[in-house]
């Protein structure tokens, strides 16, 4: 071990692999808080360490705050880089949202922003341009096969693609991350029968981890079901968005033509065939009495919903079935959730005659993990995730019961390519989470882990003041 | 913004927070209103954020609201008021002395109207008190002197084919007709005494809106209606809406201005109501003159309409002053070393620094008039670059941090600003000048930038985050990035050019007829930002649009004949108030 100028022991530049914490994620369930949150602090220390050897992008953002030894909670909060900007800052430096345009330096950004040396040399492997961007991380993860390099994007609702990039041992500890909440909090087995209202072939980092973990469960193929039939690649979702459109004639048929028979494409054909296959896949689930987790996004759930009212239809499914919700509304939608609910709870229900529960899953796509909504409706962080909630001025709000942004450190499950310490743009109520911790808090579920409150999840963009000094 | 709690006096008078009048009336309609019946409308903010009234450091402002009738009643007051408050140049000579007393008030430390601002400021709005501090200490910083002027000549067609001067003041003034009509007339040499502006019509009454991003545009509206007086004719009724977000600068002003001469004020009146009360709207928009909208560009849209809507006068005038941005730009003459002001022996680059660092800092950057990016001209050989302006700049913005502390906005955009930049230094054409745990951001950015990411650039700018652009020369200003900007939201330039005892010079017209064209409205040195001269133009209107009609088009104004001695004078005023204030 050597000590540098930050005051850490680190291991000797000899030790290519990072010195792993000695427990599982299963045994955080089992620990107590105080002894879970010095377990994860001594975690977020080691990663930390690492990856300032490893991480140039980590090195010089924290280097430029100043960041060393993460004695307390002002130095601790040093290391979150924001989700909204780390995987997007390709864009400011390449000076496009649109990479494949500028593929040599994009795979440059990207070496720098994992903890991984990725041979210079194999630069001159790329093009100069690549016709999109699903093309450019197919050849990125072909160039560097080696390195088991997985892509995955989310656009938000900006349009512009995060690129997060995982290795195979950070999709392992995905998969296993979001199946043991899955497990743990809804109580999937390997004799349900999954159905996912999502495209099988996408890079969008949920639904990927969500699906390889229902498979990691035991489901076999033949009982993991992909609803939507087509495949939903980074340029289409981007176009579809309505956000972010290409420069010149591209732009322009991006814009006029692809753009809205996208999204007529999408109600009329798509969604109309996804939730025929849906309907029916349920009904073979309820002919064969096979238990349920029907999973997708609020939108498409719901014309599941409106489209069995319509027949005149009630699915009964047997006991265990559960549907779950995930993803924000990335666009306008003329119902709310709790009107959502309400289709979905008269047209789907359990043999009791029970409507079937629904659980929301909260998670991101820089995040190794999901949160699960329990039968209390809050969301319940994995144990082995360090979640805190930051006041305006980014510093830590220590109390058991606290509203802030949510932030979180994932020194367990968040793999060797760059450290997950991240702030998002979420506003939550967070109880029991970091040190703080008040038994009488505790979810009525029966778990004490750390959770975020129902409903308290809020979208924040930062937006300034208006006035007669505003925005161009 | 929602309205807030209502609620009797008696009610208001029994809260612990500390209360302030967010309204102002006459002494003499004050002293008959039945409070005791009166229903109050209150909102309270800690720390600039909403509140309930009993949070920590709560300020709760409070404002009568009045049903039709009694609306109806202030109107006829306050028409009946007019009479006694003097006209012309009567009216302005006792105007400027009243302004001094306010002055000497504000100034004070023992003034109860002092302590009102310092203690209810701060709190309500967010500003450190030592920016509201300063802000009282420096009204002779808006000069009157020459305000009459302003109303004794009319600019003709003349100003629509080159740059005139402006009787009895310093600068010059340029008209940029807003057709095609007018703009070939402006080109016909024989029609250059062609009058600009139509025979005026004093208005009875003038309608205000007052934005509240910044305290004192309620204010600025007031005394722009009392100011037309100056034509000879009798004051109209001021009736100007405060701003729920800051309601409490102006009535403070006023109330100042009244101790020392009542009848100036008699026929204002600064109240707080809705724009969706549309039968108050319609009340009052209908029987307005002229209507002054400063406030976001959806409410001006809403405020137009309903003018149009609600309007029985044939001639009814409307001023909007929406959203807008201001810049800097530093000319290369500042940047030669060894420039040295023989006065304080201080660089010259130093001083600019100091004053264009206050154009940025001054209400936090959230005023239109706050400068967002300053663009430094490249300099000669052997001269001072954009770098070392950046790094004089940084000096100034960490020293007035300490005296002029940031208010109490959230600093996660500054840190997420400050990532994204630091991030960019590795393209080499950027160079972040503060540091992550600083109150400010400071950048200094040669990269070569899309007309969205300029733009996008230029919204970042706000709670103090700076950039320097060096540009090849000042021409670069509006032929590349002014162009990228919709002219409707370009506002002032602060300038930093010229050199000892010379006028500007044909170059430099140039530059701001072109930056004119483009839609800057105004034009001053620096150190003068967060300080509007009345008698110049505001968002291209000039004080006659009070009284007249005109031309389509916009004016722009030069504040300045000698731009290096003002703005060494900016920097003595300046010192000299610093003085005084120890």
């Amino acid at each position: 071990m050597r000590e540098n100028d930050t005051d850490l022991e680190i291991p000797s530049p000899e030790a290519q692999l990072r010195s792993k914490t000695s427990y599982n994620f299963e045994d955080f369930w089992e620990m107590a808080p105080a002894q879970r949150s010095n377990v994860l602090l001594t975690g977020i220390a080691e990663v930390h360490a690492w990856h300032m050897l490893h991480n140039q992008a980590y090195r010089q953002t924290m280097t430029a705050r100043g960041a060393g030894s993460v004695n307390s909670p002002e130095e601790m909060a040093l290391l979150l880089r924001p989700t909204s900007q780390t995987f997007k800052s390709y864009i400011d430096i390449l000076g496009t949202p649109f990479p494949q345009d500028r593929p040599r330096e994009f795979v440059d950004w990207l070496s720098q922003q994992l903890s991984s040396d990725l041979p210079s040399q194999r630069l001159e492997q790329f093009r100069t341009r690549y016709p999109s961007l699903e093309a450019l991380l197919k050849e990125i993860e072909r160039v560097y096969l080696d390195f088991g390099l997985e892509i995955l994007t989310s656009s938000g609702t900006s349009g512009r693609a995060s690129i997060i990039v995982r290795d195979q041992a950070g999709v392992n500890l995905t998969v296993e991350s979001f199946y043991l909440s899955f497990q743990h909090y809804m109580g999937m087995r390997a004799d349900h029968r999954a159905i996912f209202i999502m495209p099988r072939d996408t890079r969008i980092a949920m639904v990927r981890m969500a699906s390889f973990s229902f498979r990691h469960v035991g489901l076999s193929e033949d009982r993991l079901h992909f609803t939507i039939p087509y495949p939903a690649y980074p340029d289409q979702v981007r176009i579809r968005s309505g956000r972010t459109y290409r420069g010149g004639w591209s732009g322009l048929l991006e814009r006029r033509l692809w753009h809205p028979f996208m999204n007529w494409a999408n109600d009329r054909l798509a969604t109309p065939r996804t939730v025929k296959l849906t309907i029916k896949l349920l009904g073979q689930a309820e002919d064969s009495h096979d238990k349920v987790l029907l999973f997708g996004g609020w939108v498409h759930l719901h014309a599941v919903a409106r489209a069995l009212l319509a027949e005149g239809r009630v699915m009964n499914l047997p006991s265990g079935s559960l549907i779950g919700t995930g993803g924000g509304f990335k666009e306008l939608y003329p119902f709310t959730p709790a009107q959502i609910r309400a289709d979905l709870e008269k047209s789907i229900k359990l043999e009791n005659g029970l409507p079937a529960p629904m659980r929301d899953v909260y998670g991101m796509a820089e995040g190794n993990w999901a949160a699960m909504q329990c039968e209390s409706g809050n969301y319940h962080l994995p144990p082995w995730i360090y979640a805190v909630v930051l006041d305006e001025n980014d510093r830590f709000i220590e109390k058991p019961d606290s509203t802030g942004m949510l932030a979180f450190y994932d020194p367990v499950g968040g793999g060797d390519l760059f450290p997950a310490f991240f702030k998002t743009a979420d506003r939550v109520r967070l109880v029991n989470g970091s040190r703080a911790y008040g038994p009488s808090l505790e979810c009525l579920c029966g778990d004490s882990g750390a959770y975020l409150s129902e409903d308290s999840i809020q979208r924040v963009d930062l937006m300034d003041e208006a006035g007669c000094a505003a925005q161009i | 913004m929602k309205p807030g709690v209502l609620r009797k006096f008696r009610e208001l008078e029994a809260s612990q927070s500390l209360k302030v009048e967010g309204y102002w009336l006459p002494k003499d309609i004050r002293k008959n209103l039945p409070f005791q019946n009166l229903e109050f409308e209150s909102q309270s903010y800690s720390a600039g954020k909403p509140c309930q009234p009993e949070d920590d450091g709560a300020v709760t402002a409070f404002w009568p609201r009045f049903n039709q009738e009694e609306w109806q009643e202030l109107l006829v007051q306050l028409r009946n008021n007019r009479r006694r408050v003097p006209t012309g140049l009567e009216f302005w000579d006792r105007f400027r002395a009243a302004l001094q007393s306010c002055d000497l008030q504000l100034a004070d430390a023992s003034n109860p109207l002092r302590r009102r601002a310092l203690d209810a400021l701060p709190g309500y709005t967010g500003f450190s008190e030592p920016m509201v501090r300063s802000v009282l200490g420096a009204m002779e910083m808006m000069s009157f002197e020459a305000f009459p002027a302003v109303f004794q000549s009319s600019p003709t067609l003349a100003a629509a084919h080159r740059w005139q001067p402006l009787n009895g003041l310093q600068g010059k003034i340029r008209f940029h007709p807003g057709n095609l009509a007018i703009k070939c007339l402006s080109h016909l040499h024989f029609l250059p005494g062609r009058p600009i502006f139509h025979d005026p019509v004093m208005p009875e009454l003038v309608v205000g809106f007052g934005a509240g991003n910044v305290p004192g545009t309620a204010l600025m509206i007031a005394m722009l209606s009392l100011a037309n007086t100056l034509t000879g004719s009798t004051v109209p009724v001021a009736l100007v809406r405060n701003s729920r977000q800051e309601p409490i600068f102006t009535p403070i002003v006023l109330e100042a201005i009244e101790r020392a001469d009542p009848d100036l004020v008699c026929s204002t009146a600064v109240l707080v109501w809705d724009y969706e009360d549309t039968r108050l709207q319609e009340t009052l928009l209908s029987q307005a003159d002229l209507v002054v909208a400063a406030a976001s560009d959806a409410t001006i849209d809403q405020v137009e309409k309903q003018v149009k809507a609600y309007t029985c006068k044939p001639h009814v005038r409307f001023h909007p002053h929406g959203h807008k941005v201001s810049f800097a730009a530093i000319g290369r003459e500042m940047l030669q070393p060894g420039l040295v002001d023989p006065s304080s022996g201080l660089e010259v680059l130093d001083i600019v620094a100091l004053l264009a660092a206050l154009d940025s800092v001054y209400w936090d950057q959230f005023g239109c008039l706050s400068a967002r990016i300053h663009f430094v001209e490249n300099g000669r050989d052997g001269a001072n670059s954009s770098l070392d302006y950046a790094r004089r700049l940084e000096m100034q913005l960490r020293s007035i941090a300490k005296y002029l502390p940031r208010g109490s906005w959230p600093r996660q955009t500054i840190h997420e600003r400050f990532d994204r930049y630091r991030q960019l230094e590795i393209t080499g054409k950027v160079r972040v000048f503060s540091r992550y745990e600083d109150d400010f951001l400071l950048v200094h950015d040669e990269r070569e930038i899309s007309p969205p990411a300029f733009i996008n650039q230029v919204n970042e700018c706000q709670g103090r985050v700076t950039i320097v652009r060096p540009v090849v020369d000042l021409e670069e200003i509006h032929q590349r990035y002014l162009r990228w900007i919709p002219s409707s939201q370009l506002q002032s330039l602060s300038v930093a050019v010229g050199e000892a005892g010379k006028s500007v010079n044909p170059r430099f017209l140039r530059f701001a007829d072109a930056c004119g064209k483009r839609g800057v409205t105004a034009i001053r040195t620096v150190g003068r930002g967060a300080f509007p001269q009345l008698a110049y133009s505001w968002d291209g209107l000039i004080p006659l649009d009070m009284v007249s009609s005109r031309m389509d088009g916009n004016f722009t104004t030069i504040e300045f004949d000698r731009p290096y001695d003002q703005i060494l004078e900016t920097f003595e005023l300046m010192q000299t108030r610093a003085a005084m204030n120890r």
